[in-house]
């Protein structure tokens, strides 16, 4: 696409809107403020604010915030959001007024399985689409693996949603890898999701707030990764009270306190999870331990009516040590200082400083070494967001990244090891981006949000390169119709600061949806996006080993272009929705790995990538009934994802000869059903059902013998597959007295992980037994039937 | 690394184990060259070994042995070296011998092999390998802390890239084990690996074996180690993999196997 040309029109489209819109406003006025929950002051994302006679509306931001423009009038608005009961307030507007409102939390739907916030009429006419929104009291009902309540297990649920298999890290958006996803934890990148290999996920479910999920259509305020991003919020903290609340489970115990600072301008959250070491991996002796633990924190302040600062934190921990043979640390910390301003009721801004860590250690005895691996990240983000009156609304800001990997720092153990200290490189880079992004109503019918987004990423020094004849880093070998690491015929040194590489993109956005009538419409979608780091990893599903790395002159910056079109319909009065979209992808510079390429610790990874292709494409269907003692989703996906690596000329053979292969999480088909059954007061019930395509994997097509042993031999990749996936999960809430306001209050969470105890293959291995030396076919299941139960209490 | 990976896969996978029968489907059968020229020290190196055999299907009892072939090794002085067909009670064996091969460090040998018509070609250099300087028992090891492990080392020949591959023969695993090591970390140190099996036990026997080898042959061996491994969730997928065997007259009917050819160093240790 002709960056000038993109440029020129966006200009002149901006322009167009702010020489138009004065004439309005001068008629007009404006009504702002925030909503928040009316027990404890927190504020809520995603609540709408409908003006019932002209038919539109607004919902709030990530910080509370609403504003619109309206001639004067005598109005009726509704206000609503999932969770809460709806409120409805005459008013009469005669000039600009600043209205906070705030909702109760409904007891009554308290337990309902509602996911979409933008329900009604608003759902219908955003253009926002591929997008979901999971409340946390949803998730906490869901059943999971010993009572461990988990955001990114519960995302599995959703349409277009998968992962490369049980207890697995990370997770799958619309055929993209893992390191795809954007996952922001209060706007600070969280660079792994898992605690215990993925088992487990990082995000301590009592300090969330609010999370949402962009599989497409994404804002041109997201940028860096190419598949999704999934956007959490912590709490602020109860403004009113103090609270404490917890729970304990079988595999960790968690503790909650939260309440007002200076006299309700404030408030303080401190909610900490620890894991009991030890027991999970049922090791007796004392040698040995496996623990997590993590930390959110986060404090608001209110200085006056314009001004609001934040500052917000996480820390989390893995530890794995087996006897001091092998130990393994891990880890994501940020902090984040935040000041919201209003520059006007039009006008709210929001100015960020992130800092973000993630490590990892390994002492190894074996190989008498220790290893280090890091990532500091500094954000700085200067977002706007300008409410213009006729539901018009621009985003825009800039963000500048700077980032500090550090690929390895190599010791010795001990000093009976022969490992020779070494740093590895650094490996140095700035990230910086700018966008805008338009939400317009163009009729009744049409509303549109486009927008751009540049991004510029810049590697640089210090850091000596390595130079390669014909700037090929990975040569082949024409005779073994193999590739292979070149031999750098040079090493070029940069000095602090100085540019080694740089790329810049221009990110286009646009959505735009079709209101029927008032309760379906039909929506399309594209986006491009561009990231700049990858995670290397060419294990069969991603690891905690797993590293990141900036782009380079050899691994280039993966661009995506996605296009999707979906149908969505309410029916009966909101109490079913039915959500249908379709797909494609097409994925530039995809990193593939050359065979037996080593990762870890590899001092020039250029000599073992190559950058190929992927594309995806697949239909999701999801309907959900929102209402009603029986609430849930049947969600469907049928995809598929691949990837290509060509060669390079008429005579290289590319990887895996060249030929489109599935990649390593592809499902044709992924059935899920999620349903809550509530019964009485004190008894609810909820379940999940899965049903879903093995994963591609490798079956050998023959053996042979050498140097005395038996060798499967194997053809192209992920020809096969696992068999059929399916499991059942069902569990049981259990609130003792659901009438109790004040004081102790307690409830019961009772889970069956795999009913019927399904021994689901996570793989399949094909080698000789050690005994006998025959081969044998072993199959690997991570979970069979796992009962798990948990207390949580507050007061 | 790779037993890195394979640690976590253990881990992770705990008691889950199941064997299973899986229908495959065999591919026609290819001819697989294992021509490993092992010179050990202190010997003339002059009765080497070649086997020629044939893949068959994953879960068959018998290895199909090739018989017939024209086997020959040559230097770069075009000395030939005749490998000739064992012929004795276990006839066809597959075995080719030479009771006269000249082992020379840093010599560049070419094998031929002709068989049904197709002749089969690859070139490598003969490597020198270090010795193993001595061994280490520990009786700590595993989760128990009960395990035996035996860490065998030795010493990187200094400055040079090197890459090594090791042995390990025991009387209770039934078939050998073998691990490749480069030492980009160790350059010019003590190199070592720690064996550990959980059934060593005090008068268990072991048999460490020491090849040098080349850069290519060390990724090729790393697939095929990883391969018969069997794969998991956190290792890398096994894949199609083939040495340095050429069919010069078909290339797409290639061999497996490969050419090596490494002075060896052995030891042999009873467990304490």
């Amino acid at each position: 696409m002709n960056k000038k040309f993109l440029l020129t029109t966006v200009i002149v489209i901006i322009l167009t809107i702010l020489y138009k819109l004065p004439a309005h406003a001068q008629e007009r006025i404006t009504i702002s403020g925030t909503i928040t929950d009316s027990k404890s002051n927190e504020t809520l994302i995603g609540a709408n604010v409908y003006i019932e006679e002209l038919k539109t509306g607004v919902s709030t931001n990530e910080y509370g915030f609403y504003s619109i423009t309206i001639p004067p009038g005598d109005y009726t608005i509704w206000l609503s959001y999932i969770g809460y009961q709806s409120a409805k307030e005459s008013i009469s507007l005669t000039g600009t007024i600043k209205k906070d409102f705030s909702l109760a939390e409904d007891s009554k739907t308290l337990n309902e399985v509602v996911i979409t916030a933008n329900k009604e009429i608003a759902d219908i006419r955003v253009p926002e689409m591929s997008t979901n929104k999971l409340s946390i009291q949803t998730i906490k009902q869901m059943p999971v693996v010993m009572g461990e309540v988990d955001i990114i297990k519960s995302i599995l649920q959703l349409p277009g949603v998968t992962n490369a298999g049980e207890g697995q890290s990370g997770f799958n958006v619309r055929g993209g890898s893992a390191d795809q996803n954007l996952v922001l934890l209060d706007e600070a990148t969280v660079y792994n999701t898992s605690h215990f290999f993925g088992f487990f996920s990082i995000f301590n479910s009592d300090a969330v707030k609010d999370l949402k999920l962009y599989k497409g259509g994404i804002p041109a305020r997201y940028g860096g990764r190419l598949s999704s991003v999934l956007d959490i919020y912590q709490k602020e903290g109860n403004k009113n009270n103090f609270n404490v609340s917890g729970g304990i489970g079988l595999i960790s115990s968690r503790l909650l306190a939260e309440g007002p600072i200076a006299k309700g301008r404030g408030s303080f959250i401190l909610a900490g999870r620890g894991s009991y070491a030890h027991l999970f991996l049922k090791l007796a002796d004392n040698k040995n331990s496996a623990s997590f633990y993590d930390l959110n924190t986060k404090i608001s302040y209110k200085l006056n009516e314009k001004n609001h600062i934040y500052l917000s934190g996480y820390f989390g921990k893995d530890v794995l040590d087996l006897n001091g043979q092998f130990i393994n640390k891990y880890g994501n910390s940020f902090a984040n200082l935040r000041w919201n301003h209003l520059f006007s009721d039009k006008l709210f801004s929001n100015l960020s400083l992130i800092y973000s860590d993630y490590f990892y250690g390994l002492n190894l005895d074996f190989l008498g070494l220790d290893w280090d691996f890091g990532i500091q990240n500094f954000n700085l983000k200067y977002d706007f967001k300008h409410y213009m009156g006729n539901a018009t609304k621009l985003t825009y800001g800039i963000n500048t990244q700077y980032f500090n990997f550090n690929p390895g720092t190599l010791k010795p153990l001990d000093e009976k090891s022969g490992i020779n200290a070494e740093q590895l490189d650094k490996k140095f880079a700035l990230e910086s981006a700018l966008y805008l992004d338009i939400e317009q109503s163009l009729s009744k019918r049409i509303t549109v949000n486009y927008g751009l987004r540049y991004s510029i990423f810049q590697r640089l020094g210090k850091q000596n390169v390595n130079v390669y004849a014909n700037n090929q880093a990975v040569v082949f070998n024409n005779v073994l119709g193999i590739y292979e690491k070149a031999t750098p015929i040079g090493v070029k040194s940069y000095s602090d600061n100085e540019v080694i590489a740089s790329f810049n993109n221009l990110e286009p956005r646009a959505a735009i949806s079709y209101a029927l009538s008032d309760d379906q419409s039909v929506k399309v979608s594209y986006n491009r996006m561009t990231q700049y780091l990858h995670l290397i990893s060419n294990t069969q599903s991603p690891t905690p080993l797993d590293l990141w790395t900036p782009s380079d002159n050899f691994l280039k910056p993966q661009i995506l272009d996605q296009v999707a079109i979906g149908y969505f319909r309410n029916f009966n009065n909101d109490k079913y929705s039915l959500e249908v979209e379709s797909f494609y992808k097409d994925i530039k510079n995809r990193v593939d790995y050359i065979d037996g390429a080593q990762l870890i610790a590899n001092r020039a990874l250029e000599q073992v990538v190559l950058n190929g292709k992927g594309r995806s494409y697949g239909f999701e269907l999801m309907v959900r009934k929102n209402t009603g003692k029986l609430a849930g989703w049947v969600s469907y996906t049928l995809s598929r994802s691949e990837q290509q690596t060509a060669g390079r000329s008429a005579n290289e053979t590319g990887i895996n000869n060249g030929q489109w292969y599935k990649t390593n999480f592809d499902k044709l088909h992924n059935l899920s059903i999620t349903a809550t059954y509530k019964r009485n007061e004190k008894w609810s019930f909820s379940s999940i059902f899965n049903l879903q395509s093995g994963i591609p994997s490798n079956f050998p097509d023959g053996k042979y013998e050498y140097q005395g042993i038996s060798v499967p031999s194997y053809g192209l990749r992920n020809e096969s597959r696992l068999p059929t996936y399916h499991r059942l999960d069902l569990s049981a809430t259990y609130i003792p007295k659901p009438k109790k306001e004040k004081g102790w209050r307690s409830e019961w969470v009772f889970s069956i992980y795999n009913i019927y105890n399904q021994q689901n293959a996570a793989s399949i291995s094909f080698k000789q037994n050690a005994d006998t030396g025959v081969n044998e076919a072993v199959r690997f299941s991570v979970f069979g039937i796992v009962p798990g139960i948990t207390y949580n209490f507050k007061f | 690394m790779k037993k890195l990976l394979f640690i976590i896969s253990v881990l992770v996978c705990m008691s889950c184990e199941q064997v299973i029968n899986v229908d495959l489907n065999t591919a026609a059968p290819r001819l697989v060259i294992e021509a490993s020229i092992n010179w050990e020290k202190g010997t003339s190196g002059n009765l080497q070994t070649i086997k020629l055999t044939t893949t068959a299907g994953y879960y068959d009892k018998v290895i199909p042995k090739v018989s017939g072939a024209i086997v020959s090794v040559k230097n770069s002085a075009n000395t030939v070296f005749d490998f000739i067909e064992e012929v004795g009670t276990d006839f066809p064996s597959g075995k080719y011998t030479c009771n006269n091969f000249i082992p020379t460090i840093g010599e560049n040998y070419t094998l031929t092999v002709i068989h049904n018509g197709q002749t089969y070609t690859a070139q490598e250099k003969l490597l020198a390998t270090p010795a193993i300087k001595d061994v280490e028992q520990q009786n700590d090891l595993g989760l128990n802390s009960d395990e035996i492990g035996i860490r065998v080392n030795f010493i990187d020949t200094p400055v040079e890239k090197n890459f090594y591959l090791f042995r390990f023969g025991t009387t209770v695993n039934a078939f050998p084990e073998y691990e490749t090591i480069d030492s980009q970390f160790t350059q010019g140190n003590v190199t070592s690996w720690l064996y550990s099996n959980k059934n060593l036990k005090k008068g268990s026997e072991l048999n460490f074996t020491l090849y040098g080898i080349t850069e290519t042959y060390y990724n090729y061996m790393s697939i095929v180690l990883s391969n018969s491994r069997g794969g998991g969730a956190f290792q890398t997928p096994p894949i199609k993999v083939k040495g340095n065997i050429i069919n010069q007259n078909n290339e797409k009917n290639y061999a497996l196997g490969y050419f090596r050819l490494s002075e060896v160093d052995s030891y042999d240790y009873t467990v304490q």
